[in-house]
């Protein structure tokens, strides 16, 4: 019967059903006060970061391609006593290229070996943390401390962005003081981010 | 020399244009016709993914990954459904995805160093401070489906749609949030009384 009458209230405020008894005073006055606090709800506003739009764009614009003639220009040396084995070198490239696709392909996206490191004289054991092992501490360990009290380690990832932190003796959560990018992790701590890229000349 | 028409012609078109318009346009190669799109349709999947994740930045990373994927899968969207609904439920996968392992990395946080749970972040610009407080009070699920049916205007259906949840599920969550919300509300007045 509760449930009847708890299903048929908020039907009404869902403007589905006609009232069956529009005297009964005690629900007109239940249903006026959830409209007034609704109401406040629907009147709420949230705005999106200014710059939302923008950051969108940029990563789905793809960069302007070169007009054949600005590619065909890359191509000239400007020293002309190179242009000799340039050409060779082209060419040789020309017939590796199915030989380098088909290893490229094999051998998946490229993976950059990505060093990291901490100064930590005084501690016991330090860890890697971060998107990559998908915060799972105890999978990677720095090497340390050595003479100056660094500990590092070397992780071969993909290209991406990636966020992380070490772990210090197993309790204590340090960011990366020598990060250049950091952001709120939400727990009001910060995490380092690190873009790995290849870099392509 | 034929003048050329000014670019301002062209926004023009494309700001009156519908959003099943402006995706015709963009799978014609029109990259920048997309930016119309996230302008009319950020703060519903801004809202939406702040509402499940309770954390500013983290819903304005969310968002904008949000509008990339809907980007790349803009192939797959039938003009038939609404733009806003469909970009809106890939926003809740997303967010449902990454809320799985940021709550690893939390209950990690938690053993590990004894830390207490994340605050909300403040919403800035936000007027209505008790309503606010009284969303921030209440569970993300109720929240969630709530915002949808007030603010978003959605239907039940929609609802289900958008959170990937049963019919009545969805209006089981709506029907007690808005209890739950009346009650923070009706409370925190009489307390301040």
């Amino acid at each position: 019967m509760k449930q009847d009458y708890h299903k048929r209230f908020h039907e009404r405020l869902d403007g589905e059903t006609i009232p069956p008894d529009a005297t009964d005073a005690e629900e007109e006055a239940r249903l006026t006060a959830y409209r007034a606090e609704l109401g406040r709800l629907e009147n709420r506003r949230v705005r999106a970061p200014a710059d939302l739009a923008a950051r969108v764009m940029e990563a789905i614009t793809p960069a302007p391609r070169p007009t054949f003639l600005e590619w065909l220009w890359t191509l000239v040396p400007t020293r002309r006593q190179w242009a000799i084995p340039a050409l060779a070198g082209a060419v040789l490239m020309l017939a590796l290229l199915p030989v380098l696709r088909q290893r490229s392909a094999l051998s998946g996206p490229p993976r950059m070996l990505v060093h990291f490191q901490i100064h930590a004289p005084g501690a016991e054991r330090v860890e890697l943390v971060g998107d990559f092992n998908n915060w799972t501490a105890g999978t990677i360990q720095l090497q340390g401390p050595d003479a100056s009290g660094h500990w590092t380690t070397d992780v071969e990832l993909p290209e991406g962005r990636y966020e992380y932190q070490f772990l210090v003796n197993g309790t204590t959560w340090v960011t990366d003081p020598g990060a250049e990018i950091r952001r709120p992790d939400g727990f009001g701590r910060e995490n380092a981010v690190r873009v790995v890229y290849e870099e392509r000349s | 020399m034929t003048k050329q028409s000014p670019p301002v012609y062209k926004l023009q078109e494309i700001m009156n244009a519908s959003d099943a318009e402006i995706v015709a346009q963009c799978r014609e190669g029109d990259t920048n016709a997309f930016a119309e799109l996230v302008r009319r349709n950020q703060d519903s999947v801004f809202n939406l993914v702040w509402s499940m994740t309770g954390n500013w930045h983290e819903a304005a990373d969310i968002a904008q990954e949000t509008f990339i994927r809907a980007f790349r899968k803009l192939h797959s969207y039938k003009p038939e459904f609404s733009f806003r609904n469909w970009v809106m439920s890939i926003g809740a996968n997303l967010t449902r995805n990454r809320f799985r392992s940021f709550s690893r990395r939390r209950r990690m946080q938690e053993t590990l160093t004894r830390m207490q749970d994340a605050d909300v972040a403040p919403a800035p610009g936000l007027p209505d401070e008790g309503l606010e407080a009284a969303l921030g009070q209440m569970p993300e699920t109720l929240r969630t489906a709530l915002l949808l049916k007030h603010v978003e205007g959605q239907s039940y259906e929609e609802i289900a749609r958008t959170l990937g949840i049963g019919l009545s599920a969805a209006k089981m969550r709506v029907a007690r949030g808005r209890d739950e919300l009346v009650h923070l509300l009706t409370t925190e007045r009489e307390r301040e009384s």
